[in-house]
């Protein structure tokens, strides 16, 4: 590390690196080359990565520190190291989305949209991140590359299915990664894992370039250390693109702005009912400890929150079940079990659930909207209980003994079933050993108001990612 | 075996004809407990009410 800039990397933020490599305190090379060396002493334990893109990482850092020697703009996220979920195509490499069988696709010609909007702002990619088999999961558990392992305690789960980029984060290996929720697979790892994690509104982010696992539901995501960095990133990662057909004609609409005005003037609520069941004690707790923090008490209740899960329940099963029935007939053997039965049950659904559900989705969506046009946030656990031992199948919640991987969404399902934008905020209760999160849902394009709640969260100390050791 | 567990195996196997997916014995049982889960949620879902002219979202603008 640069005499000037004597931090440890693992405990430098992305706008601290991307500051500090525009100023010529430390350069981008540096920086990448301490990332390397950051994965390379922690993923055997960790197992986040499954691929190290370090050759191409230290190329672009050189290319970087060139442009800035002659004085170029190196861009908001200058140095910044970051690493995908690997069901984002990397050029020259082939998509895995957690698979076996993918393996023997061709390489991607082109990386995903996201990386490109990321590095045209000065970040660098450092790899790939290990994932559930075709991002059906909510564990991180995986039979073909093994599971990626919760940084605060590696027996245990990182969670799903984007478990390799929480854990990234909060191992110090990388301070931003992308992942994907299509039910909760971004807010999970990020619970786990206690990172701050977005899944923005669907239909904001592009989600070109990547493997999709159920179209009319999946989301581009990111995890950081802070709510500041998942701001800039968000920022960087936003922009038009004619690729993904689900994309809204927006805006950018930057957020990392809007974090300095802080909560006045933003109406906070709890979530009561379904919100308030099916869960421990400390999952609720936590909600409470951050309500309490920001001054939060109202409270309101979605209204059939519990159909909007069976509806998102559904629809992953149909539709993830459709997208594999060739890959079934032909490969059924490559699959891990546990996704591989769970694809084939979907695959025989009935259309009529699949077209209720959709029309459900619809009449849920207004009601709650009706809803938000009282509140602008609401304050939900985003799991159940802090994150299961690997390999445990079943847990229970409300004295009812319940499936882990199925149910471990039960709060998520229904608020990306309607594409709301949500940070998950990490909470410690005290003596806490493993982190929770808590959801901050906002109205549908209002990130900025999600990220202004976490981010007074995190200031008021509420809030925190803790650096595993 | 009791009787929904012989009315989910007769579905499982037709369907599974009809989608021209062979199901092999060893993944029966945890296809089967699946099923049952997509029963239950559609049980929850049959009890929303949904207009007929409401437009379902398979594109989904939110």
């Amino acid at each position: 590390m640069s005499a000037l800039f004597r931090a440890p990397y693992r405990t430098l933020g992305a706008g601290e690196i991307a500051t500090a490599v525009r100023a010529g305190d430390i350069s981008a090379r540096e920086i990448v080359r301490a990332a390397l060396d950051e994965i390379e002493a922690r993923n055997g334990a960790v197992n986040a990565f499954t691929s190290v893109t370090a050759e191409r990482a230290l190329a672009r850092a050189d290319a970087l520190d060139a442009a800035r020697a002659r004085g170029e703009a190196t861009g908001p996220l200058a140095g910044v190291p970051f690493a995908v979920k690997n069901l984002f195509d990397i050029a020259g490499r082939p998509t895995l989305a957690g698979s076996r069988i993918n393996a023997d696709d061709p390489a991607a010609r082109e990386d995903a949209f996201a990386i490109r909007r990321l590095e045209a702002a000065g970040a660098v990619l450092v790899g790939a991140l290990n994932m559930g088999e075709y991002a059906y999961d909510f564990t991180g558990e995986n039979a073909h590359y093994g599971p990626s392992r919760n940084p605060h305690d590696l027996t245990r789960m990182s969670g799903g299915s984007s478990g390799g980029s929480g854990a990234a984060v909060a191992a110090g290996m990388a301070p931003l990664t992308l992942g994907s929720d299509t039910n909760g697979s971004v807010r999970v790892p990020s619970a786990f894992c206690g990172v701050f994690g977005l899944k923005p509104t669907f239909g904001r982010l592009s989600r070109a370039g990547t493997f999709p696992f159920v179209a009319s539901l999946d989301h581009v995501g990111l995890f950081a250390r802070s709510a500041g960095d998942l701001a800039l990133a968000y920022d960087a990662a936003q922009g038009g693109d004619a690729d993904d057909p689900a994309q809204a004609a927006r805006p950018i609409e930057l957020a990392l702005p809007e974090l300095a005005r802080g909560i006045e003037g933003l109406r906070v609520a709890i979530a009561d009912g379904y919100f308030r069941r099916s869960g421990e004690a400390d999952a609720f707790a936590a909600v409470d400890r951050a309500a309490a923090a920001i001054g939060a008490s109202a409270r309101v209740e979605l209204p059939q929150a519990h159909v909007a899960r069976a509806a998102a329940y559904l629809i992953t099963m149909a539709e993830g079940g459709a997208l594999h029935l060739d890959r079934l007939r032909k490969r059924a053997a490559d699959y891990d079990p546990d996704t591989r039965e769970r694809l084939m049950a979907g695959a025989l659904l009935p259309a009529q659930w699949l077209m209720k559900a959709q029309k459900f989705r619809r009449a849920y969506r207004d009601a709650v909207l009706a809803l938000l046009r009282d509140v602008d946030v609401i304050l939900a656990p985003a799991t159940p209980c802090a994150a299961p031992l690997l390999g445990q199948k079943k847990f229970t919640l409300d004295g009812v003994e319940l499936n882990v991987r199925a149910n471990v969404g039960v709060f998520t399902q229904p608020i990306s079933f309607i594409g709301l934008p949500v940070v998950v905020a990490p909470i410690w209760l005290p003596g806490a050993k493993m982190p929770l999160g808590v959801q901050i849902i906002a109205a549908p394009w209002r990130e900025d108001a999600a990220l202004r709640v976490a981010d007074a969260l995190e200031t008021l100390g509420a809030a925190s990612a803790r650096i595993a050791n | 075996m009791d009787e929904n567990a012989d009315f989910v195996d007769a579905l499982i196997a037709a369907n599974a004809r009809l989608a021209g997916l062979e199901i092999a014995p060893e993944s029966l049982p945890v296809v089967r407990e699946n099923l049952e889960v997509a029963m239950r949620m559609a049980a929850m879902l049959e009890s929303a009410e949904v207009g007929e002219r409401e437009d379902p979202a398979p594109v989904f603008r939110a």
